[in-house]
């Protein structure tokens, strides 16, 4: 999809745009780059581009990420292989920083990171318990005894 | 935990963010857990359930809970008594397909065992927008049913279907053409139909594969087992093969493979891969063929009948089909000439992820590296049944492909026993995730003898005591390919040298990248009395993340000595520390059930061989098929095997493909975390009536009451 709307645009190379934090922070992003977000995509569409982007809900050391890994999955002729390791290694930190991730690329309609992203955090869910899944995501709301026996005879039904 | 006062958590997600990654969690266990963490996280994981194989006793689905209400595909295939009828099993079978349509609503993928056409006339009705369905048959079909009565039953009321799957289905060739005739709309909108059925001794008939491909003309993928075999009567040649290119254009994937091959039992490594028949396939049909079906992505064709001089007709296939990603052939001889640098037939095929060549008898290290050289983007490869293959060759084809290939199954090639095969795969060792190996240890022990003779010599030293010469072999390899190789080429050819020397000096010191660091997947095949102790010393000693193991032992017991030693060497993987799950499956070791022979051993002692000391592995899950007595039909669990089985006590899945006695089966009950237990006779033929001795219906739901009262943590 993005690479369709990037081709089809005429070449002019290093047409950038800003982006701001809401820290104050200030990135550069070419604009080639910048269309695997929808929402810029739609801005630039708009010519509302040539100030800088004020994006609210994301922080500089997360906007920072964001846009490197827009400019990485913007790259040619690199081989799915590595950008694969790439996107690997990109994704191994914290879960809360994850979930920032998640949030920016949700904001921002970057269907690629979403579904990275997201993808761990449901590996990370996968063998871990009911408590410990409670414990890293910080839920307290819990079921009753009777509630938790029904849905474990629910759960019963399923093979694994 | 102090500085990430302010840190985003799971709650400042949007539902729709949750619900989107619940949506990619696709393990049940996971699943299961996730429902049981709060409220909300119950709503959301049951509105992306999607997925779901039924467990419990068919009696007891008057009690099947309604919060799967989005479940799109349903599996009632394992539900408990197995392969009996659901329409025979309950009181009212109506109201139990009603009381499922009231539950899962949503189903358009439906998986379903079907003894009768009578569990399909109640079922399917209540879903009439099926999309989807695959019947399980491993029991006879009924010999009174008329021609074709399951699947009219299947057409009538299905009128959406665009995909049929009867893999596992038994049922005649003849039953499926005039049905499809006789529902010429659902025919042609069908997308999908799978007929790798391997209950057939014969496969389809030309003129089957003819109606067929006539009133099936949209199909996308299209799967069929046949026989090539000239000397049988309706075998397919080139007519079929023209029937479906000229009926079918639109195909993606298409495998036509011999019913010989779908019995999955090894060649014999000394055959030279000819055999004395020729196939009726000639290379214009198949240049054809290819031309025709130029949307093809996947093509298996396992024709175990000659196919000479392929060679060109794969260069047309190169330059016609170019969305062409995994290709299998099978007998086909030829497939590369190997003259010099310059790359024809198969290794023109250059956007191939996925081969798999069996049997091609004229093929040989030069054909392997050539095709190695074209076909650059391999991840999986597999090599069958090649005598003229050495381990040099394939090691220079896995150094070549060392940036790709992540998969390997080498089986049943003379000169690939255990240790040469994992010597081949060394320049991709760091980075291999799934490979398959013939645990033939010829020479091995002789070697260790050796070594332990003069213990200043590392093992790979006296394993390769011709390292300068291969050195200079595959040099001389190479030679031939550098010299008028562009400079792209020219410096993938030096990168292969200097691994293949880092290689060989590792090998000298011994502890230099010698761990098969991310290899999650192994699969053996081991012959009958043979042990599987010399596995580490074949070469895979260190294998840090290996999670699951398959085992296939095969040969016929009877006539063999009495093994020296008491084990097998299951014992022998606990040094694999990440080993999780199992398949062990002897169901091709042929023996004596009852009294045997004096001086030999029955079954239940060949089975305390092979399961002895399978307690000492942490397993999670095993899937099991017992040793078979073919003259009585019999896979049956032995008084030993369920001993020794029941000593694993970190088992939570247990499947035995065979039968056992109730008594036996209570011994599992002392696994305290066990869950999942079932007997499952899924092999041709499935015992009709597992009477007296056996486990019945009754025995079956009174061990599964007694298993499911125990609380099982999740």
């Amino acid at each position: 999809m993005s690479s369709s709307s990037s081709s089809s645009l005429p070449p002019c190379p290093k047409k950038m745009i800003t982006l701001k934090s809401s820290d104050g922070e200030t990135f550069q992003i070419e604009e080639t780059a910048a269309l695997q977000s929808k929402t810029l995509e739609n801005m630039i569409d708009e010519n509302c581009a040539s100030t800088p982007i004020p994006l609210r809900s994301i922080n500089g050391k997360i906007l920072a990420k964001v846009v490197e890994f827009c400019n990485k999955h913007a790259e040619v002729g690199v081989d799915a292989e590595s950008l694969h390791a790439w996107d690997a290694e990109f994704v191994n930190v914290e879960y809360t920083t994850l979930f920032d991730y998640i949030l920016a690329a949700n904001f921002l309609e970057i269907p690629t990171l979403l579904d990275l992203a997201s993808g761990v955090v449901g590996d990370m869910i996968k063998g871990k318990t009911p408590d410990e899944i409670r414990k890293m995501f910080n839920i307290n709301d819990a079921f009753s005894p009777e509630e938790e026996e029904e849905v474990r005879r629910a759960n019963q039904w399923a093979f694994e | 935990m102090a500085t990430r006062y302010s840190a985003t958590d799971m709650g400042d997600l949007p539902d729709a963010i949750l619900s989107n990654i619940f949506s990619l969690v696709s393990d049940t266990r996971a699943r299961n857990a996730l429902s049981l963490v709060c409220r909300k996280y119950l709503a959301l994981e049951r509105a992306t359930r999607v997925s779901l194989t039924l467990r419990g006793n068919v009696r007891d689905l008057y009690r099947i809970p309604t919060g799967f209400r989005r479940v799109e595909h349903l599996d009632l295939s394992l539900l408990s008594p197995w392969g009996h009828d659901l329409a025979s099993s309950v009181h009212d079978p109506l109201l139990l397909a009603h009381r499922l349509r009231l539950a899962f609503p949503s189903v358009s993928s439906l998986t379903v065992y079907a003894r009768s056409p009578a569990t399909l006339q109640v079922l399917l009705p209540q879903w009439p927008h099926l999309r989807r369905v695959k019947l399980v048959r491993w029991h006879q079909r009924p010999l009174q049913s008329p021609l074709g009565a399951d699947f009219a039953t299947l057409f009538e009321h299905c009128r959406s279907l665009s995909a049929l799957d009867l893999s596992s289905f038994y049922y005649y060739t003849e039953d499926l053409p005039p049905a499809l005739q006789g529902y010429p709309l659902i025919a042609s909108s069908l997308t999908r139909l799978d007929l790798l059925t391997t209950s057939f001794s014969e496969g389809f008939k030309t003129e089957e594969i003819r109606v067929i491909a006539a009133a099936c003309g949209n199909l996308r993928e299209l799967l069929v087992a046949c026989t090539f075999d000239p000397r049988y009567f309706g075998f397919v040649g080139d007519q079929a093969l023209l029937d479906i290119a000229a009926n079918c254009p639109k195909l993606t994937l298409l495998h036509l493979v011999d019913t010989s091959s779908l019995s999955n039992s090894r060649g014999d490594p000394e055959d030279d891969g000819l055999t004395s028949e020729d196939a009726g396939i000639t290379r214009a049909a198949l240049v054809e063929v290819f031309s025709k079906l130029s949307l093809l992505e996947e093509l298996v064709l396992d024709v175990c009948r000659n196919v000479r001089e392929s060679g060109l007709a794969l260069e047309v296939l190169s330059s016609k089909c170019k969305n062409l990603r995994v290709l299998k052939l099978g007998q086909f001889h030829g497939v590369v000439m190997a003259i010099e640098s310059h790359l024809d037939g198969l290794a023109l095929c250059e956007g191939l992820t996925s081969l798999s060549i069996k049997n091609a008898a004229d093929l040989a290290d030069m054909g392997l590296i050539e095709i190695a050289r074209g076909c650059s983007k391999l991840r999986k490869f597999e090599i069958q049944g090649c005598k003229n293959v050495t381990w040099k060759g394939m090691r220079l084809l896995a150094s070549l492909l060392r940036r790709t290939l992540l998969d390997v199954r080498i089986s049943c090639c003379k000169n690939l026993d255990a240790a040469a095969s994992l010597r081949a795969m060394e320049p991709i060792r760091d980075r291999i995730q799934r490979l398959h190996i013939d645990c033939v240890w010829d020479g091995l022990e002789e070697r260790k003898r050796r070594e332990e003779a003069c213990p200043g010599f590392s093992l790979n030293e006296v394993a390769e005591p011709s390292v300068p010469s291969q050195s200079n072999e595959v040099m001389h390899f190479l030679g031939g390919s550098i010299d008028c190789e562009d400079t792209g080429r020219n410096k993938r050819c030096k990168y292969t040298l200097d691994s293949q020397f880092s290689n060989a000096a590792s090998n000298g010191n011994g502890f230099l990248c010698n761990s098969w660091e991310r290899l999650q997947y192994l699969s053996l095949w081991i012959g009958v009395g043979d042990l599987l102790t010399p596995l580490p010393m074949a070469g895979l000693e260190d294998c840090p993340n290996l999670e699951e193991i398959r085992i296939k032992v095969e040969g016929d017991c009877r006539g063999k000595p009495k093994p020296a030693v008491p084990a097998f060497g299951l014992s022998m993987l606990s040094c694999y520390p990440a080993l999780s799950k199992m398949q062990l499956d002897c169901g091709d070791a042929l023996g004596y059930a009852l009294t045997a022979p004096s001086g030999q051993m029955d079954l239940s002692l060949w089975e305390r061989f092979f399961l002895n000391g399978i307690g000492n592995l942490c397993l999670n899950e095993l899937d099991y098929w017992p040793p078979q007595d073919r003259d009585v039909n019999q896979r049956s669990l032995s008084l030993p095997a369920a001993g020794l089985l029941a000593q694993c006590l970190t088992l939570r899945k247990l499947f035995i493909h065979g039968t056992a006695h109730e008594h036996f089966m209570n011994f599992l009950l002392r696994i305290s975390n066990l869950r999942d237990v079932q007997l499952r006779e899924d092999y041709y033929p499935a015992p009709e009536n597992d009477m007296s001795t056996e486990m019945r219906v009754d025995s079956c739901s009174r061990f599964e009451d007694a298993l499911n009262r125990r609380y099982i943590l999740d």
